[in-house]
């Protein structure tokens, strides 16, 4: 099948009334929860995660995913409006963005923010077109051999890059393949690690965990920490949004060098949307006539940025859905979720779910004009929201979090689950442990048991055998030095960060 | 290099011994590492006692753990020793006692009267305990909360969705 006949099964797809639906409810809670303090998309994915059961695998996918890159829009409003990004990665949209803001051109940087994003998405959803076919055509050939060196390499840089200490990074993954392992070993029929408990036995859902470790843990952290913003909402207008000619002029290469960059590090394992923003903004300081626009309200710090979240968000499917290995925490709930519907990930998806695969990727193109449209008329909306306390939303939150719980088997123990996990999550949190890594460790565990197995039946028990065969040889060498920059880290360097944020001093708030 | 070292407030084998008290240590580090070395031995002794660990050609149940066990445990060692030797930064390290406990009982108490009571009840008792995380809502706000978010529950989960979810039980019925 030609690509032509893809993009028209996918477009048959995403078009029935059904995902159309899903799809705006994604995008439309994203961009809720992207606006709203204290809750991420992360969060947010988790607790939608025990509601998709009862869909189509398709139309969840679409939703959850929806929900995700949905966030990305709202995050950045709110870092334009009050210098509060939020998400993580739109604090880069605070530095150019509030500026813009005071100086009453808000309209103009929130019109430029949603074409930037518009465009970034686009380019982004383009390369995932080109780019997962062939890579899922390479990986297919792969041996458990292979398999289980791009796992390793895939966890390894996942977790050494994007944290704070890579060593941290790596225990954590390490502790989330332990809690995978939990349940009945499908080799033997050992329930592992049940402690006689009968519930235990069918191991801890993801959505269990997901929702403990980033909402339960979340509410804890942010209760007293989050404070609402107020924004008079009159003063964004359809006129105030028209820019001037050299806004347009100045907007339209940075938009196209920062989607190049989201492209490029969107794809990577570690290197999340925080990596890609930061880049872009540093990329247009670097090419900028006058530098010292910047931070004084350039809308190229705006677009730039913007044009890259959204590269970064579409393209970071690539690794996901072509070789079956999340680079990030929500690319593993996606994952999880597919795994719910019995469909296993890995290189066999897009050939054997053509229409879950191509589908997904026509509801991102919808899905982001549905954006566009949500996002600039209904901007007067989206800021009253900001302006809920707190203290009535967490409760609210929790009670979401514990439905979900009971809802998936209808069993009170699993809310008991969520409740302990939970306790666990928040003393990860405050020990600066990243959850993330946890979360992609949980994932991949079971596959990479099942993997190393197999492949030590294929070799008779010989580790070579990973060293001998030339990719997986490559792909040690690679995970071997970036232990050694971990293990480099750890003992010599004090927290090194991979870019360098704190010179940014932006008040950014924990986000998942 | 070197220089970046001594303003980061490296690993200084030298003069560490003298300048650091015991308080100034990187404790979240050092708590951090330990507990991984602690739930990684758990993890390995664990597997190898109860389940079967085969050989590296055909693994047993027991393998996979216990390597990772160890694994964790060494990694664990290599996050809380330089801690040991290293000052800790400026951010407290504490945890915020009364969010944790009062939102942790606000499920544990849906938990055990969602099947028991029914899911209004459920919800209002895990309202009623959440809010006591902060101290911003009053009872009749915290009421008029609870009685809103079990009416939307109501509407979406159990009318729309159609969850096996009742709005209230008889304890001692049925």
């Amino acid at each position: 099948m030609g690509i032509l006949d893809n993009v028209w099964l996918g477009l048959q797809t995403a078009a029935s009334w059904t995902n159309l639906w899903y799809c705006f409810v994604g995008v439309f809670l994203g961009t809720l929860v992207g606006v709203l303090p204290g809750i991420g998309s992360l969060a947010t994915i988790a607790m939608l995660l025990p509601f998709t059961f009862a869909l189509e695998p398709t139309s969840a996918i679409i939703m959850l995913a929806g929900v995700y890159y949905g966030g990305a829009y709202g995050g950045s409003t709110t870092s334009i409006l009050l210098n509060v990004p939020g998400s993580a990665s739109a604090a880069v949209a605070c530095l150019d963005g509030y500026p813009m803001s005071r100086q009453g051109r808000a309209g103009v940087a929130l019109l430029g923010a949603a074409c930037a994003s518009w465009v970034g998405a686009t380019i982004g959803i383009i390369a995932v077109m080109f780019l997962s076919p062939p890579l899922s055509a390479l990986a297919i050939k792969f041996g458990p051999t292979e398999y289980v060196a791009v796992m390793m390499l895939g966890l390894i840089a996942a977790a050494s890059l994007s944290g704070k200490s890579p060593m941290k990074g790596i225990a954590m993954i390490l502790f989330g393949i332990i809690f995978g392992l939990m349940g009945t070993d499908v080799n033997s029929g050992v329930a592992r690690f049940a402690f006689g408990v009968p519930e235990l036995t069918d191991g801890i859902g993801i959505a269990l965990m997901a929702m403990a470790v980033f909402g339960v843990s979340e509410m804890v952290d942010s209760v007293n920490k989050v404070k609402p913003g107020h924004f008079d909402p009159k003063s964004i207008t359809f006129r105030s949004m028209v820019p001037t000619k050299d806004d347009m002029r100045r907007s339209w290469k940075p938009m196209l060098r920062g989607s190049f960059l989201g492209c490029i590090f969107g794809p990577l394992p570690g290197t999340g949307a925080l990596v890609s923003c930061f880049s872009a903004y540093a990329v247009e300081r670097a090419l900028a006539d006058d530098k010292s626009r910047f931070g004084k309200g350039a809308i190229e710090g705006v677009v730039a940025p913007e044009a890259a979240n959204n590269a970064n968000d579409q393209t970071s499917f690539i690794p996901t859905m072509s070789l079956g290995i999340p680079d990030s925490a929500t690319m593993a709930l996606l994952l999880g979720a597919l795994m719910i519907h019995g469909i296993s990930p890995g290189p066999q998806l897009i050939t054997d779910k053509p229409q879950l695969f191509w589908g997904l990727i026509m509801s991102f193109w919808i899905g982001n004009i549905m954006l566009v449209i949500l996002n600039l008329p209904l901007i007067g909306i989206w800021i009253k929201l900001l302006a809920v306390p707190y203290h009535i939303l967490y409760p609210m939150i929790m009670s979401l979090i514990c439905i979900g719980a009971y809802s998936i088997s209808n069993n009170p123990f699993d809310v008991m689950v969520v409740a302990g996990l939970g306790v666990m999550g928040y003393l990860l949190r405050v020990l600066q442990m990243p959850a993330a890594p946890l979360l992609i460790g949980f994932v991949l565990g079971p596959l990479l048991e099942e993997y190393l197995r197999r492949a030590m039946l294929l070799s008779r028990g010989d580790f070579m055998t990973f060293i001998v065969n030339p990719i997986s040889g490559t792909m040690f060498a690679i995970t071997g030095m970036l232990i050694l920059w971990a293990l480099y880290a750890t003992i010599l360097g004090r927290k090194k960060r991979l870019v360098e944020v704190e010179h940014l001093s932006v008040d950014a708030p924990k986000v998942s | 290099m070197l220089p970046s070292l001594a303003v980061t407030g490296g690993f200084h084998l030298d003069d560490t011994e003298e300048q650091l008290s015991l308080k100034e240590r990187d404790w979240r580090d050092i708590v951090g590492g330990l507990l991984m070395v602690a739930f990684g031995l758990f993890v390995a002794i664990y597997a190898a006692e109860h389940y079967r660990l085969g050989t590296t050609t055909r693994m047993g149940p027991g393998w996979f753990p216990k390597h990772l066990g160890y694994l964790l445990a060494i990694v664990g060692a290599l996050i809380a020793l330089p801690a040991f030797f290293r000052k800790g930064d400026d951010e407290p390290f504490e945890l915020a006692w009364r969010p944790l406990i009062w939102i942790v009982i606000g499920v544990v108490l849906f938990a055990a009267t969602v099947n028991f009571l029914g899911l209004v009840p459920a919800i209002f008792l895990q309202i009623g305990a959440s809010v006591l995380a902060d101290t911003k809502l009053g009872i009749k706000g915290t009421l008029i909360l609870a009685a809103s978010t079990a009416l939307a529950a109501y509407l979406i989960f159990v009318l729309a969705l159609e969850l096996n979810l009742q709005a209230f039980k008889n304890p001692f019925g049925e």
